[in-house]
């Protein structure tokens, strides 16, 4: 069975002042269809233009050098904006951290998700509010047929991410990309959104890039994970496997990094250093500067080699048994 | 058991809009006029050993920093009072003023908390200069010895906030608030915006401080994980009053209150298992809005063991070492 | 969005460096910049390149009044823009006019920026009662046009240098009031502004060395439309009468002066000090519409 997203060689640079910026460099990984993937990293680490890229978002300064991102085996880098927009919402579509800044203030909802519908599909009145009201209650918003005459700001910041996730849902892309869309939800209502994604995966078959920070959250939805450091994708594979035994240095001291492992008042286990700047990268593996582990041979590019379901860029990885 | 050192005795902030000329004008005409009083922190009290850190646990919303500022002495109580060693923390008047610097404060947002066009030799000095901590000959070193305690080379002194990453703000935001050598430390979610490599670094340095100097804190946060590595007492909080309080290891593995249940029944854990199955038991419904609060336990609405009386009555936190306020709070192992 | 959310740290020059060169991008701001720059320039040196001491009665010869552009007078000296009434020479009264209007704008300006940033920075952080006093007398101020209420004080206050002065700078002070009690209240609710609170420092270092240095950019912004107003508002006092003495001619008392002979083809003596005034005016805006442009967070792309 092919992969319904294929992303192969991605590299996107930006043009600054100081020079020129590798956001995202060589990344290549697949998605399947109703699979939810984690993507992992710190600020900086490329995540986000991940994403962007795959929707073709990239604004000049910044490009996509190289690679390619193929939905269903059909060529999306190059595509012209037409073609694009086309795609967006109705075949990839992308919940973001802040549903206040995606919604319109001035505009109901019902009025911003029937534009949105209207964008690809030419539908009744009638018919575009019914699609509406139900996907609202697929979201698990009450009283949808009420709901959807009111404003975003009526609405709470958890029920907002709601409306924000029923717009992405509307036109039922195969795809959603979903940036830190918990990140500035309270912990009881990042659980309630997260349970509503984990089933509406299942439900509706479709598949999630889900980008976070925070390895708990993405543990709790994805089946896979890919981990990002300096715009690079380090280390990939089935979720539990990852979790269970890193092999990258980076991702042992992410999860080393969480209060939790350590005994409670003990020093936790902490990475030294910064992530590096990204326009002044060091030559050879990005994270050898903050490695334990770093010996010569790190001074090279490590590739990413893959073995059966994981993928890992490192020159000295890690024992399984390092557990 | 060690001497208490900060005292909060029914304290509580509301915060009511000013009301605007054309507003009074209307009230005075016979109009009726909406007043919008957030209930910010509602009768609040408990205390602060000697030595310990208190953890302040609560969603956003809650009055957790609101709280923190309080005994922090930026803001003045509309009700009750804090105290450190019996002293008042504010001093008295039309206008309270801040009365000691023995407590300090550790902003959330390390960009916001430092003055962008002044260097942060400035920044740390300023204060200890103005209290006669030190003399004006002796500042470099000083401010170079409080560096050095959080991490950073003297050097940094000479540049200016936007030269350094979050992290390392946040060092210096730590290192501002030691120099002015506090008994306690005030932090309102000192970590929540660092990524998670660099949150280890700061958690590890404020264990390390608290070795060293032997620093009270106030440490508030969000984050439950956080809390439970870094506290030895915990304070849960919700809209405005604390419901449970009690040493770390009691209140997460024997919680006594729905509320601190759910809390910790909606933390996504780290999966490891591979066929383990997720579940969360997310807390029905939202925060209601803190400018109408239900009547009663705040929480009765959203609590799965609510009764008749939750919805009149407002349980009080009891005096126990783990005290809760809860009309029906759950037994052990449930 | 987040994207890319990374620290240059290449890109740590100075702020100012950074104004500088996007400054640099726009050519009509530089080319008013260096209108400015030179009418002030010329305005410093005034004494040394002027033909004439126009404020020396002594050397005003009354046979060359009135005489047009061209005219070689008995000074022996060509009057490049002919002479007025007295006989003074027109090229020599404009650059001691813009030396007079130039130093007015900027003490003027200066005074009310230095008055209206502290009130305005000091009624935002203290707040309540007191706040909304100094607010509401800069509001009242405000509804009032500046003319209006430099006229009046102009004529209480009689004529002079210093009187003038005051009466500018009660017109203007206002305007900084508000744009730094906006500002101040803005940063008044930020984290540093708290920290020095629970040092806690004094309310004067607060005000002095931290909020008011990080108000500075839309006073900046406010300062350079000012200061054209106030040249230009102390040219339409000294037009009207009510500026400076006769026997140091501003360039509103030259426009006034050459007015009257207007119908009669004299057109010179009013036409150049105007144009002079005009286009350092235009100059002053120019560049102040690039410094706004460039400091309005609102406009940043």
């Amino acid at each position: 069975m092919s992969a319904l997203l294929e992303v192969s060689g991605l590299t996107t640079r930006f043009s600054t002042r100081a020079g020129v910026l590798n956001a995202v460099e060589d990344v290549s990984f697949t998605v399947d269809a109703g699979e939810i993937v984690g993507l992992v990293g710190e600020s900086g680490s490329g995540k986000s233009v991940t994403g962007f890229s795959i929707l073709g978002l990239i604004d000049p300064p910044g490009r996509i050098v190289s690679g390619s991102v193929k939905l269903d085996g059909r060529e999306l880098v190059g595509l012209d904006h037409g073609a694009l927009r086309s795609m967006r919402g109705r075949e990839i579509a992308m919940v973001f951290q802040d549903p206040s800044a995606t919604l319109n203030p001035v505009l109901t909802i019902g009025a911003q998700m029937q534009l949105a519908i209207a964008a690809h599909e030419k539908l009744s009145e009638q018919a575009a509010v019914a699609r509406c009201v139900e996907v609202l209650n697929t979201v698990g918003i009450p009283d949808a047929a009420a709901r959807i005459r009111a404003y975003p700001h009526q609405f709470s910041g958890g029920m907002r991410q709601r409306v924000a996730i029923a717009i992405a849902l509307l036109n039922r892309p195969k795809l959603i990309i979903c940036d830190e869309p918990t990140t500035a939800l309270d912990v009881s209502i990042q659980a309630q959104i997260l349970t509503e994604m984990k089933s509406l995966a299942a439900r509706l078959g479709t598949a999630m890039i889900w980008i976070s920070h925070d390895l708990a959250t993405v543990s709790s939805v994805a089946s896979r994970i890919l981990v990002m450091y300096a715009g690079r994708l380090i280390e990939s594979g089935p979720i539990a496997d990852v979790l269970r035994t890193p092999r990258h240095p980076y991702t042992l001291g992410l999860l080393n990094s969480l209060p939790g492992i350590a005994e409670p008042g003990q020093d936790l286990v902490q990475i030294r250093g910064a992530m590096p700047s990204l326009i002044a990268l060091p030559p050879g593996c990005a994270f050898q500067p903050r490695c334990g582990f770093a010996r010569a041979e790190c001074a090279t590019r490590p590739e990413l080699t893959v073995s059966g379901a994981r993928g890992l860029r490192c020159h000295f990885p890690l024992a399984e048994a390092a557990e | 058991m060690s001497a208490m050192l900060v005292d909060v005795v029914s304290v509580s902030k509301r915060f009511t809009p000013s009301v605007s000329v054309g507003e009074r004008i209307a009230a005075w005409l016979g109009s009726p006029v909406e007043t919008r009083t957030v209930h910010a922190v509602d009768d609040v009290s408990f205390h602060i050993r000697k030595g310990e850190v208190l953890g302040l646990v609560g969603e956003s919303g809650c009055g957790k920093s609101t709280l923190g500022r309080v005994i922090a002495g930026i803001h003045p109580p509309s009700a009750g009072r804090a105290t450190i060693d019996g002293l008042p923390v504010m001093g008295e008047g039309r206008k309270p003023l801040k009365t000691t610097t023995r407590i300090q404060m550790v902003f959330q947002d390390p960009f916001a908390s430092l003055d962008p066009r002044i260097r942060i030799g400035e920044t740390i000095g300023e204060g200890p200069l103005a209290h006669g901590l030190v003399g004006k000959a002796d500042v470099h070193a000083y401010v170079a010895q409080w560096l050095a305690a959080v991490g950073l080379p003297a050097e940094a002194a000479d540049r200016f906030p936007h030269q350094f990453s979050g992290g390392q703000r946040q060092r210096v935001a730590i290192a501002r608030a030691l120099a002015m050598q506090p008994d306690v430390l005030v932090c309102d979610e000192p970590v929540a915006s660092l990524d998670v490599s660099i949150q280890a670094q700061i958690i590890n340095l404020f264990l390390k401080l608290r070795r060293e100097l032997d620093v009270t804190m106030l440490f508030i946060s969000h984050d439950l994980g956080v809390v439970r590595h870094i506290s030895d007492r915990v304070a849960i909080m919700y809209l405005g009053r604390i419901v449970e309080l009690g040493p770390t290891a009691e209140i997460y593995d024997r919680p006594r209150h729905p509320y601190t249940r759910a809390l910790l029944d909606s933390v996504p854990k780290l999966v490891t298992g591979s066929d383990e199955l997720v579940t969360f038991k997310p807390i029905q419904g939202e925060l209601p809005s803190p400018l109408s609060p239900p009547p009663g336990c705040h929480f009765h609405l959203r609590c799965p063991s609510a009764q008749a009386r939750c919805r009149t009555d407002a349980p009080r936190l009891d005096a126990a070492a783990h005290s809760v306020s809860c009309h029906f709070p759950l037994a052990a192992g449930e | 969005m987040s994207a890319p959310p990374v620290p240059v740290k290449a890109l740590a020059d100075t702020p100012f460096a950074r104004f500088r060169d996007e400054f640099k991008t726009s050519p009509v701001a530089v080319a008013a910049l260096g209108v400015v720059v030179l009418i002030c320039f010329v305005a410093l040196i005034a004494p040394l390149i002027s033909p004439q001491n126009p404020y020396d009665l002594a050397r005003l010869v009354l046979s060359d009044a009135r005489r047009p552009p061209g005219y070689v007078g008995s000074g022996g000296f060509t009057h490049w823009l002919g002479t007025d009434a007295q006989g003074r020479d027109v090229l020599s009264a404009i650059l001691y006019g813009l030396r007079i209007s130039i130093q007015i704008g900027l003490i003027a300006g200066g005074i009310a920026f230095a008055l209206g940033a502290t009130l305005g920075a000091f009624a935002a952080y203290f707040g309540g009662r007191l706040e909304a006093l100094i607010m509401r007398i800069i509001d009242l101020q405000l509804s009032f046009p500046a003319i209006l209420l430099a006229l009046v004080l102009a004529a209480v206050l009689g004529q002079g240098k210093w009187p003038l002065i005051a009466a500018l700078v009660t017109a203007q002070y206002a305007y900084f009031a508000r744009t730094a009690h906006g500002a101040a209240s803005t940063e008044r609710s930020k984290d540093y502004v708290d920290a020095a609170l629970s040092t806690p420092l004094a309310a004067s270092r607060v005000v002095f060395r931290h909020i008011l240095p990080n108000c500075l950019p839309p006073l900046i912004v406010v300062a350079t439309v000012q200061i054209a107003n106030s040249i230009a508002l102390e040219a339409t006092l000294s037009f009207l009468g009510l500026g400076l003495p006769i026997t140091e001619p501003s360039l509103g008392m030259l426009i006034a002066n050459g007015f009257q002979y207007m119908l009669s083809g004299r057109y010179w003596i009013s036409i150049y000090p105007g144009v002079a005034l005009i286009v350092l005016i235009v100059a002053i805006n120019l560049v102040g519409d690039q410094v706004r442009d460039q400091l309005n967070p609102r406009l940043k792309r």
